[in-house]
């Protein structure tokens, strides 16, 4: 990977995790949501498309979307904390534990599938 | 696709993503202030026994103490002497209800503990009955309400 190319991997997926990051922890609270679930599940797709359109090679395509699923889950936790921050009344441990299962949840069934179809549809239209 | 439809959905994407979640913090944390400013109380408990039944009674104070009317949905409990169920409550009072705001809203109840249960009841040789339950309210969030259920639990001791 040339150095410009590693510059579009790393900016694509901060970006990719950031879009489904925040549509996953807004999916887990989607009945404070004013968009209702479909247009979050459409959402991830649409940034898995664009990543498919950004990434060379299908090998970086994959990792990209592993990495960006990670990144989400990250995202997702720390927006599912700050949710309950000063109201829950689990404590700050049973807190972190329900929004990181909640994370881990989302981005295996939700992110992860949402961006590899989103980027595989995405990888038919690449174009230099 | 051009990469740059490419970079322009994807930055279109984390913006949409952005404000949808803002607004989703934004209504949770006022449906949290709003739940926060209800309070559910049991008062004027009182366990009266006789050799021939058991009454508990008691009052449930729902206290509304925020901006907005509050749809009450239903209430029900149950009674426990140890760990035995020894009936359902009798709940005296109509419901549906809305509470307005700044109000509190009372649910009376008066529940004999008869037949079978009374025996279970002796049995147990409790030191008192546990009214167990839940009342279901309506909370407003956006234009829109969710249903929530705020559960109770106390121990009226005997007399």
């Amino acid at each position: 990977m040339t150095k410009q190319n590693v510059g579009v991997f790393v900016v694509a997926v901060v970006l990719t995790g950031l879009a489904a990051g925040l549509s996953g922890a807004t999916r887990e609270l989607v009945r404070f949501s004013p968009v209702s679930e479909g247009f979050l599940v459409g959402l991830v797709g649409v940034a898995g498309l664009a990543l498919g359109g950004l990434i060379r090679g299908f090998a970086q395509l994959l990792a990209a979307i592993l990495l960006g699923t990670l990144l989400s889950g990250g995202i997702m936790t720390g927006a599912l904390l700050l949710s309950e921050w000063g109201d829950s009344l689990l404590g700050l441990e049973a807190t972190l534990s329900v929004a990181v299962s909640r994370a881990v949840l989302n981005g295996f069934l939700f992110v992860f599938p949402l961006t590899l179809i989103g980027a595989l549809i995405g990888r038919l239209f690449q174009r230099d | 696709m051009p990469r740059k439809v490419s970079w322009a959905l994807l930055a279109l994407t984390v913006v949409l993503a952005s404000i949808w979640h803002l607004q989703t913090q934004w209504n949770y944390r006022a449906f949290v202030r709003t739940a926060q400013g209800l309070a559910l109380q049991l008062a004027e408990a009182a366990l009266e026994e006789t050799p021939e039944r058991v009454r508990v009674r008691f009052t449930l104070i729902l206290t509304n103490s925020t901006a907005h009317a509050i749809p009450v949905e239903g209430a029900s409990c149950l009674l426990y002497a140890g760990q035995e169920f020894v009936g359902p409550c009798v709940v005296s009072a109509d419901v549906p209800a809305v509470v307005p705001p700044h109000e509190e809203w009372r649910l009376p109840v008066v529940t004999e503990i008869t037949g079978h249960y009374l025996e279970m009841y002796r049995e147990t040789q409790a030191g008192g009955v546990r009214v167990q339950g839940s009342v279901q309210v309506e909370l407003p969030v956006g234009g829109d309400f969710v249903k929530v259920t705020r559960r109770f639990h106390e121990l009226i001791p005997k007399r």
